[in-house]
Formats: C-alpha cells, structure tokens, sequence
C-alpha cells in the first residue's frame, strides 16, 4: 500500500503546473506572417568562436531590414537564436524558434555542420532558408527545394582557387595549409578535385587548427619541398600565424592563395605588423570593397546609423547582401504573403543586384546557388587591387 | 539516541513513480522542442549517473567520459548505417565497445594516481577527439555524419526514441540505486577514500577499478547510442573536450555521491543551458554566473542542499533500513577454530625485509599461538610497523617463510590474507568520510559476502544477507560502544572513537586474528582504557588471536599474554611480559647505554 | 642546420610561453593546493586590457605594465569573493566546477564588450626592430622578444621566490600550511600573494603572447590545457619542473609537427603525457608525496 504524504501531493503538484511554462505560449499567425509584422528566424552561432559567422552576418541583415521600414504594411522582426556553430546546439536551437516563433524564413547558417544538423528539423517544418555562410555543398545541392544560398559553396570555392593558380605563370606545384575542421575540409576537398583538372601538382597537405600557435613545422615543411605557389584555407588568425612563419624564413616572396575566411586584406595586414608578408598574398574576395574602401562609405553609414556600436567587417558585407535579397523578395511577393510564393519569387530572380557583391545573385528553380562571381585581390601599395580575371562559375 | 534516519524506501518509491508518469506524459502535451530537450535530459542523467559513479562514488577523476560517449556514438553508428543492424540492437552493441575501452581507463586508474590519472584521461579525450576529426571511414571526420533518424514500429520517430531513452534511464537509475546502496556502494567509498585500506578489508582494488569504469562506460556507451537516434548527426566537436567540462559541472552542480545528485544536475544544467537562450549573445555571462553562485550557495550540490533540508528525500544508502532493527537480534557467535596437529596459528621464520639496502627486518623467527594476545614493542624504527604491514600483506617480505592458518603466504595480495581471517586497524585511522559509521562497519562484512551480485536485483538472498551483516554491524557497534553514532560521517568522530570503529569493523568480518597498528595511537587516557577493554573482550568473549603493536606500554604489558622485542629490525626477546620488564637489552634498546 | 636552428628557436619560445602559464599555475597549487583553471581566464583578460589601454592612447609600455597590474588584482578579488569560501569547505572537485563557471562569465563577458570589433585583435609587439639576420634566416623581434622575457622573468621570480622574505614564506605554506599556521605566519595573507603572483606570471604570458597568437576571447581555453600538460609533464609540484615541462612541450609540438606530420602538431602533448605518464606515473620530477594517501 502506498501512501500519499502531504509532502509527495505538493510536489507532484508543483511538477505539473511547471509544465505548464514550458508549453509554447506563444502561437504567431499563420507562417509567421501577420498584417503588420514578418518574423524572420536568425539561425547562426551568436557566441563561440565562429560568431563571426553568424552574430556578425546577421547584424548586418538587421540593418538592411531597419532601413527598409514598412514592405507592403509589414515590419521585419529579426528572431536570433544561437546555434552555436554545432550540430547539438543547432538542433534544438532550430526546434525552439521554429516552436515558438514560427519564423517565417530562416536566414543565417553560419556553419555548415549546424546548418546540415538543423537541416531535417527545418525540412519537415517546411521553412525557407537563406545560407549566408556555410559552404558544405550538401545544404543545397541536390536541391531540397527550400534552402537558397547566397555566398559561394565548397567546391566552387575551391574551383576558384585552382582556376586562379593555373592562371599564373610556370606555377604547377603547390603546397597546401589547410584547416581540417568542418569549414576547412569542405573547401580542401573542393580544391584538391580541382586541382586535378587544372593538372596542378600538390606536393603536400599541412594541416593547422585555428588554436594552433606556432606553424614553423608548417613553413619549414612546405619549404623543404619548393613549392610555387602556396594555398591557405585558413581563417585569418592561423593565417597570420602561418604567414609569420612563413616570411621568417622567405616564403612569403611566392605567391600565396588565401580563402573568403580573409577577404579584408586591409585588415590582415593592419594585424599582422609584418611589413612584406602580403606582397603576394591573394585572396578571393565576395564582395567588391572592403570595409576600409572609399566605396564603403554608403555601407559604412548605413551600419552607423542601425547598429551605432558595430564597427563594418567583410561578415556584415555578406548579411547586407543578404538582407537586400530577402527584403525585395518579400516586396515583390506582395501582400499575400506565404512561404510558398516566396520560394516561388525567389527561384524567379535570375539577376539580382546587390550592394556588396561584384555579380548579380542568380537563382533558379534548380539552381538555389545564388552567388555567381568571386574576386580576387591583393594589396599593393597599401590599396587593395583586384586582380586577374573576376571567375564565373 | 539517533537511531532512527527519517529516509523511508516507500517514499522513495512514490517519487520514483511519480516522476516515471510525468516523464511518460511529456509527449501528449509538449511541442516539438521540449519533447527534444527532454529527450536529451535523459541522456544527459546517464552522463551524469555514468561520471558520478567513477568521480563522486569512487573518487577517480576521470575527465575521459565525453571520450567514451563519443566512442559510443561512431559505434553506434557504424553498427547502425554500416553493418546494418537494427538501431535499438546497436545501441547496446556500441554500449559494449564503449564498456571494452572502459577497461582501457580501468588500466590507467590502476596505474596513475588521483591527479596523474585525470590529466591522463583528459589526454585520452583530446586524443580521442583527434581520432574522430581524422577517423575518415570510421567516423566521417570534421564533415559531420548525417544519422537517419531510426523508426520505431510503435511510435514516430520522435516519440520513438523519447520512450527509448526513458526506459533505458529509468532502468540505469534502478541499477544504479541498487548497486550503490549495498556492498559495491560501500567498496566504492572506501577506495574513494581509504584506498590502501581495501586490501586489508578484503576488497580486490584492480578488480573494483575495471569494475567501475567497465559499468560506467558502458551506460556512457548507451548514452551516445541514444543520442546518435536523436540528433541524427554526429559532429566531432560534440565530444571536444570541453564537453566534458559540461558534464563536470552538472555532476558537481548535482551533488557527488548521489544517484539522484546526477539526476538533479542533468536536469538543471540542460534546463538552465536551454533556458538562457533567452539572453542571445550573453548567455555565457549569464550561465556562468548562475553556476558560480549555485556552486557557492550549494557546496554539497543542489541535491545534498535539498536533502539537507529535507532529509526525507535522501535516498537509501541500505537495501533495508537499520532503524528497523535492533542490536540484540544477534548474538556475535565465534567458533573457536580447530587445527589439526598445531597450536601456532601464525609461525614466522627468519623473514626479512629490505628497503633499498636498510634491513628494516632482518630474520625475525616468532610463533604465535591460537587464542593469544601478542605485543610487539620496540623503539621508533626497529620495525614493527614494517612487521604488521608484512603480515597483513601490505608489503612484500624479501626472505624466509610466513605461514599463517597453515598457509604459506608468500606474496599473496593483502586482500586474499583477509580472506584467510586476518583484520587489522591503522595507526591513522582508515575510515572512510564518504561513508557513515554503520556503513564503513559494515565494510568488515566484504570478506564474508557470497550473494552480493543480488544486489543488482534485489535478490532473496542478498536481502537475507544484508539483514544479518547489518544486525552484526549493531551488535558489533554495541559491543564497542559506539551505537549511538551510526550515521555520523566516518570522520566526523574522535581520534579514540574512530579506532573503536575499527575494531568493530573488524569484529563482523570474524577474523581468527586481528592485527592492531597502535591502536592507542593518537587517544586519550580515558580511549586508552576503553581500548584496553575492548581488545581483551575480543580475546575471552569472540576468541580472536591478537598481535598489538604498540608504544604504550602500560597497554600492552597490562593485557598481553606473550611480548616481542624488535630492535633495529632484529628480535632481541620474546617471553612473558614481566620478563621482558626485566631484561637489560631491552632496556637497552629503549634507553641506550647510559646509567639511570 | 638551418632547419633546425629554425625549430629550435620557434620551438623554445613557444615553450617558454607555455612554462610561463604553467608556472603560475604550479605556483598557485603549489601554495594553496587547488588547481585555477580560470588562470586561462586571467590571461586572456591581460591581452584585452593591454589593448584597451593601447588604443586608449597609453604608451606602449605604460599599456602593458597596467594590465599586467590589473590582471594580478583582478584575479585576487576573484579569489578573495569566490574561491576562498569554496577552498575551506568543499570538495576539491567543487572548486574545479567554480573556476570554470568563472571562466565562461569571464569569457562571456569579454566576447560581449570586445566582440562588436571583430573576431580577432592584434597587439603590436613589444619591439619592433628589424629582424635579427643569422645566415639565411631571420629571427623576429617578438620571438627573440618572448625569450629574452621568458628568461628574465623566470630568473627574478626564482631569485624571489628563493631569496626573498615574502617567497620564502610562500614556499613554507606551499610546504606546509598546518605548521606554517602553528609557527605563526599569517597563511591567508601569503594565500593572497600567492595568486596574486600567480596571476601576475599569467597576465605576463598573455602580454607576451598576444603580438604572437592574436587575441581572441577563446584564446584562454586552449592555452591552458597546453598549460596543464606543461606542468603535468614536470611533475606538477615543481616549480622548474613546470619550465622543464613548458619547454618540452613547445619543442616537441614544432620538431615533432616537422617531422611526424603537422596533423598531430595539436595532439603531440597529449600523445607525451600519455607516454611519459605510463613510464613515469608522477612526471619527470614530481615529488612522491604530491597524492596524499
């Protein structure tokens, strides 16, 4: 027999009315859309290292959408939620907004391991998404229908690269540092297909972690072998690391093809307080200035004028992009506004211009990869030069 | 008179059930993300639960765990996606893989000592998280490793996997109530705490080592199994060790040394970490702060501070409850033992003992007969600790022949000697502070216990047992006197009080012979004659031969049938105590040459 | 060898940076017998203060004297209003658990005001000469830099801790803080001066490093599990045993990433604890009594 004490009823009470707040109070309209407001999910690591990524994006995106005020009636709410660039944290970071805010579109996916955590969750609530960030190619080819993405993936990242090589002369063996985290296999990968085709020779894979803090092995190594040319796909921190090393003992004279992770060359070379390390440093930039240009200065304000405590990097570049996308989609959506009709307008703009991006983006109904040119620039003089052919894919 | 411990097994019961219904009725009412979090909940207690028994049970610190979840996981996997085995199967198979590195760890704790032993593990997992980032085939590397979410025939995905991971928590929290409350419970305080103790007590460390960490992983195992089904992707970072920080604090948070300190640190860690959501970005300040004030406000964990408050919610630390029993059920019966043809119980012949060319024993031959009580005196340095340690079988003796109950013993671990009948207490009280003085007593009874793996289930006999070792435990707690303080910590006590426990801790193991290490060591006047007593009680009343090494003499001339002499490792006399009194080289020894 | 010299010089003075953190961190268990992990919070917290004041418009110098200063009183306070409750009363493990809720407030808290700037911040070495040409190869200030400090400050610190009243005071409570209390030295005072110096050693490694490894809020993390492994591998209770630990591990990381493959250059220590652990259960000076039984 079993008694019930005093003690136990009031616990199983308490137990059950907290339930309670956990239930979703919170029930939006009909996909997140009401007659004056749009609620648009921010999907993307907010902390950790990567926040870059994600927090920085993001903000450049809400600045797009303040400045856009009211779209047919309606105002953008921007929803973040941290996925902190991991698979575990994304999921249910994913489940949350999608429980409680029902977001409209989801718009971030600074990392590609979140982001093709999340992916099934978001799959089966049927929500757009905008990738302003990974490049792993799974996330949109084959083509799920829903998520769109407007920076350059893996493979074409790393086509990109081997392309530029083989456009400089008597260059065929190269040497390779690379990260071998999520970020940096993809784009290895991607590069090493490539590479094949352009018959390019690679002599060596080193590897790096973003902590690492010291890369004489890495110079010495590539340097014992000579190389012609060097490939980093690093983030900028192990690229300074690894350009310090390198210039130590004279790498730096060859040419060296940095990553999107660098594309504010200005800024590399305000922190590495090297002088010469950059003289042959290229890298593929997304965008055609960077913060520091006299081009930016529209940009610049912008972000000033929303966000007064940001200071402008090439990451909120890439949320502008974005933002703009997103904003004349929902214009030209109108005023019924589902998430059906948007995917459906967005799969119809075949050349849309941003303020950032040196191409129009371009979608289709099979193709969701929107970003269509990269460049590539070196600094020369203090000022950053764009070099060589702009690449199509 | 603290006899009874208001915990009742029924209330506990109660809350059991109570909260097995609540858990059971989540996915009627919840959305999508709460049935998520609750399902990690789950696999998080059996983190918890998993790291508790090695670090708040066993005192190992063991920073490996989110190593072994991982292996569970890729395990998991691999059985899953690529041999094709059936999801629910391959849980339990990656369980096994994880329970056989388990063993690995096991190694290490038996090798490496306390702090040595985490740095190694914390190695292990940066090794091991390497291994997962450059496993290529075997775990798809940094990439990430998209898992199908695995269908139930019952119930949806979803769902599926939450009842899954229900059932297999529940059953791990049963195990491991039951296991934890009863004699594996209590081996495991004692090698937290008294470690070089065990032997004496009967207790095969290694054993109970690979014991711990092979049961621990196991459930670590079936924790990344579970969550392979859950979150459909395996990432390397997710087992980086900073994840095993996580899983630190939510065991700390909790309360070491409590199955339901894991349960209640799992449950508010994921809940505080998906809580501060929130806040956005600063939910690191805000966490961080809440878990340092938490930890201030509750060094014993939330659990210990709730059952501080509300010691009804203790959990049961006995199969039955002490209170329930008296100390006169039992009579503490000896029989007095029959050798064939010898009286000598223990015959020592020319052993010696060297430490790195110091002769700390130099061919000491003695015979102690059945019934006997033996002192050893001697000036500081002549060796008897050394002796006792040898006999107990701490150390290893380096020459001649030791037999003891007619059986050679010639570097057998200390825990077989205890098999043998040999008890002994230390000259610096080896009580456990993890236990309290009823349980570390009850530590006597390891050498005797034949049904302990009932335990598990709750077994007919191992209830049976339990229920005589407790009343002896009573009865051998009144014998010496110390009824009174049977829930007191095991160092909660004086010096005098610690050094009865002892004795009674010995008594219920019935040794043919006890061993006391000075046992007026560190105790007053009034704890010197008390311990007089109690020693001849042992001798007349339960027929124990006891060899007491001591200083005081007063005590060991007093109660001693028969003393020895040790001087610089050598025998120098051994006779009747008032013949030693007389005997120049004794006096010798002690005073030197010098006239008095 | 040209190459060699290369992995030499890089190697020691990676290696003395690590020495650097693993002697604070040796220094504080050493005198009151716990562990800090948050010494990998004070650290990273030296570097952004030393920005802060530089960009604030300090000298250089002036910039980095105040952060070091700073740290050393930041992590006193820390000690004095959250751990000292905690180190009397509770489990060891306890404690463990408060320093790295520190560290993540610490972090948190630093990520929130600096993070708007970027994901990274450089810190101007502390001299900037041309680099030093030996043959055909160039050393850079800043590596030459960090040795040269590395030395002179383990140098002074051993000289106070030796000879000094106040280290020799330390070392008695570091011995043995029970007969220190009884022969009448005020052991919480030298408590305090133990973590302060402590701290001190940690804010002068971040200083250090900083112009070498960036600055970034993270960068506490991993530094102090090299840190640990430094101080494992000496024995951890042994001041030079830390320099020694420090240095092999520095080392090791740039000659074996060479010469092994630089995919292990991360997991070289780890792989070193492991093998020297096995050999040598108590590292390669520890004392026997470091585990009290």
């Amino acid at each position: 027999m079993i008694k019930f004490s005093n003690f136990v009823k009031k616990l199983y009470l308490i137990l059950f009315l907290a339930s309670f707040t956990l239930v979703s109070t919170q029930v939006y309209a009909n996909q997140g859309v009401t007659k004056d407001k749009i609620v648009i999910g921010g999907l993307s690591p907010l902390t950790g290292p990567n926040y870059i990524y994600g927090q920085l994006v993001l903000n450049g995106a809400e600045a797009v959408f303040k400045e856009a005020g009211l779209i047919n009636g309606r105002k953008i709410e921007l929803a973040k939620e941290d996925d902190q660039c991991k698979g575990e944290a994304a999921v249910p970071a994913a489940k949350k907004i999608i429980a409680e805010r029902n977001p409209f579109i989801l718009l971030g996916f600074g990392c590609s391991n979140a982001t093709l955590a999340s992916m099934p969750t978001i799959l089966e609530a049927g929500i757009p998404s905008i990738v302003a960030g990974a490049t792993n190619d799974l996330i949109t080819t084959p083509n799920n229908g829903l998520y769109f993405r407007v920076v350059m993936k893996a493979s074409e990242e790393g086509a990109m690269q081997a392309k530029f090589v083989s456009t400089i002369p008597n260059v065929k063996k190269v040497a390779v540092v690379t990260q071998k985290d999520a970020w940096g296999t993809a784009k290895w990968e991607g590069f090493m297909s490539a590479a094949k085709l352009a018959g390019l020779n690679v002599l060596t894979v080193e590897e790096m972690t973003v902590e690492t803090a010291d890369a004489t092995a890495q110079a010495l190594k590539i340097k014992s072998l000579n190389p012609e040319a060097i490939i980093t796909i690093l983030y900028p921190k192990p690229t300074i690391v690894f350009l310090r090393s390198a210039h130590q003992i004279g790498l730096t004279k060859l040419p060296i093809i940095g990553h999107t992770s660098v594309s504010d060359v200005k800024d590399l070379d305000s922190k590495i307080n090297l002088p010469g390390a950059l003289d042959n440093f290229y890298t593929i930039s997304l965008t055609s200035f960077s913060p520091g240009d006299p081009e930016a200065t529209k940009t610049t304000a912008l972000l000033k004028k929303h966000l007064p405590n940001e200071e402008l990097t090439q990451y909120h570049l890439w949320g502008i992009a974005a933002g703009e996308l997103i904003v004349e989609a929902i214009k030209k959506s109108g005023n019924d506004l589902t998430r059906k009709k948007f995917v459906e307008t967005l799969q119809s703009m075949n050349s849309f211009k941003t303020s950032v991006y040196p191409a129009p983006l371009s979608f289709s109904k099979t193709d969701h990869d929107g970003y269509e040119m990269g460049l590539f620039t070196v600094l020369k003089n203090g000022n950053v030069i764009k070099v060589g052919t702009s690449f199509k894919k | 008179m603290n006899h009874a411990l208001p915990y009742s097994l029924i209330f506990h019961r109660s809350i059991y059930i109570f909260l097995a219904l609540f858990a059971f009725s989540i996915p009627f009412w919840a959305n999508k993300y709460i049935l998520y979090v609750s399902t990690i909940v789950f696999i998080n207690i059996l983190l918890a639960v998993s790291l508790n028994l090695v670090m708040g049970f066993a005192g190992q610190l063991s920073l490996a765990h989110v190593a072994i979840y991982g292996f569970g996981a890729y395990s998991t996997a691999n059985f899953y996606i690529v041999l094709k085995i059936p999801f629910m199967i391959s849980i339990f198979f990656g369980a096994f893989f994880s329970a056989f590195v388990g063993i690995f760890l096991g190694f290490l704790s038996i090798r490496l000592k306390q702090f040595y032993f985490g740095i190694a593990t914390l190695s292990f997992t940066m090794l091991s998280h390497w291994f997962f980032v450059h496993g290529g085939q075997i775990t798809n590397g940094a990439s990430g490793w998209p898992i199908p979410k695995p269908d139930f025939i019952i119930a949806s995905s979803h769902n599926g996997i939450f009842y899954l991971s229900l059932v297999i928590t529940f059953i791990v929290l049963w195990f491991g109530l039951n296991i934890t409350a009863g004699p594996f419970g209590r081996r495991l305080g004692a090698l937290a705490d008294i470690e070089n103790a065990c032997g004496n007590l009967g207790i095969n460390i290694k054993k109970l080592k690979f014991e711990i960490f092979i049961i621990s992983s196991f459930i670590a195992g079936l924790a990344g199994g579970l969550l392979t089904g859950v979150l459909g992707f395996l990432d390397p970072e997710t087992f980086h060790f900073v994840n095993t920080i996580i899983q630190f604090l939510m065991v700390v948070l909790g309360g070491l040394n409590s199955i339901f300190g894991g349960l209640v640190g799992a449950i508010v860690l994921t809940g505080l970490w998906e809580w501060v959501r929130a806040f956005e970005g600063l939910w690191e300040i805000v966490l961080g702060t809440i878990l340092l004030l938490l930890m201030i406000l509750t060094p014993y964990g939330l659990y210990g501070f709730i059952t501080r408050k509300y010691p009804k919610l203790r959990e049961p630390r006995y199969a039955l409850n002490p209170s329930k029993f008296k100390s006169e059920n039992n009579q503490i019966n000896y029989q007095k033992i029959k050798l064939e043809n010898s009286q000598n119980l223990i015959l020592v012949e020319n052993v010696s003992k060297n430490f790195g060319g110091v002769k700390a024993i130099d061919k000491i031959s003695l015979k102690i007969k059945e019934g006997e009580i033996h002192g050893i005196i001697g000036p500081n340095g002549s060796g008897k600790s050394t002796f006792i340690n040898i006999l107990s079988g701490a150390i290893t003796f380096d020459d001649g022949n030791i037999e003891i109950c007619g059986k050679k013993l010639r570097n057998i671990p200390s825990y077989e000697i205890a098999k043998l009948g040999v008890s002994r207490t230390f000259q610096n009280f080896r009580l456990s502070s993890k236990l309290n003085v009823l349980e570390n007593v009850l530590l006597g009874s390891t050498v005797r216990q034949k049904h302990g793996k009932g335990a598990i289930i709750r077994s007919h006999e191992f209830i049976k047992e339990e229920k005589k070792f407790i009343e002896e435990a009573l009865s051998a707690l009144e014998f010496v006197g110390m009824l009174d303080f049977i829930y007191s910590k095991g160092n909660e006590l004086s010096g005098g009080q610690m050094r009865l426990v002892e004795m009674a801790r010995g008594i219920i193991s019935k040794p043919k012979i006890m061993l006391l290490d000075e046992p007026a060591a560190g105790l007053s006047i009034k704890h010197v004659d008390t311990a007089s007593k109690v020693i001849l009680k042992l001798k007349n009343e339960l027929g124990v031969t006891i060899i007491l090494v001591e200083h005081v003499l007063r005590l060991v001339m007093n109660i001693s049938n028969k003393v020895s002499v040790l001087n610089s490792g050598k025998l120098i006399a051994s006779t009747s105590p008032e013949k030693v009194k007389e005997l120049a080289v004794v006096k010798e020894a002690y005073l030197g040459r010098r006239k008095i | 060898m040209f190459t060699a010299s290369i992995l030499l010089i890089n190697g020691v003075a990676v290696g003395g940076l690590y020495a650097l953190l693993a002697m604070g961190l040796v220094l504080v268990f050493k005198g009151s017998g716990v562990v800090n992990f948050a010494h990998g919070a004070l650290f990273t917290i030296s570097a952004y203060l030393a920005f802060s004041l530089l960009k604030f418009g300090l000298p250089y110098f002036l910039s980095i004297f105040f952060a070091i200063i700073l740290t050393t009183l930041i992590g006193v306070i820390i000690e004095r209003i959250a751990f000292r409750p905690l180190i009397k009363t509770a489990d060891p493990l306890i404690f463990k658990g408060a320093t790295i809720a520190c560290t993540f407030v610490i972090i948190g808290l630093i990520r929130w005001r600096f993070g708007g700037l970027g994901d990274y911040l450089s810190l101007p070495p502390l001299y900037s000469f041309e680099p030093i040409f030996l043959g055909k190869f160039t050393i850079p200030s800043q590596q030459l830099v960090i040795i040269i400090c590395v030395t002179l400050i383990m140098l002074i610190f051993g000289a106070f801790f030796n000879y000094s009243g106040i280290g020799r005071l330390m070392q008695a409570v570091a011995e043995d803080s029970e007969a220190s209390k009884v022969v009448g030295i005020n052991v919480d005072r030298i408590f305090l001066y133990t973590w302060g110096v402590g701290s001190c050693l940690g804010a002068f490694a971040g200083v250090l490093m900083a112009p070498v490894t960036l600055i970034y809020p993270d960068m506490g993390l991993i530094m102090l599990v090299k840190a640990v492994a430094a101080a494992v591998v000496g024995g951890f209770d042994r001041l030079g045993g830390a320099i020694v630990g420090g240095m092999i591990l520095g080392l090791s990381e740039v000659f074996l990433g060479f010469f092994l493959g630089t995919q292990y250059q991360d997991v070289i220590g780890f792989i070193i604890i492991i093998f020297i652990l096995t050999f040598m259960p108590r590292g390669l000076f520890g004392s026997k009594n470091l585990t009290r039984v």
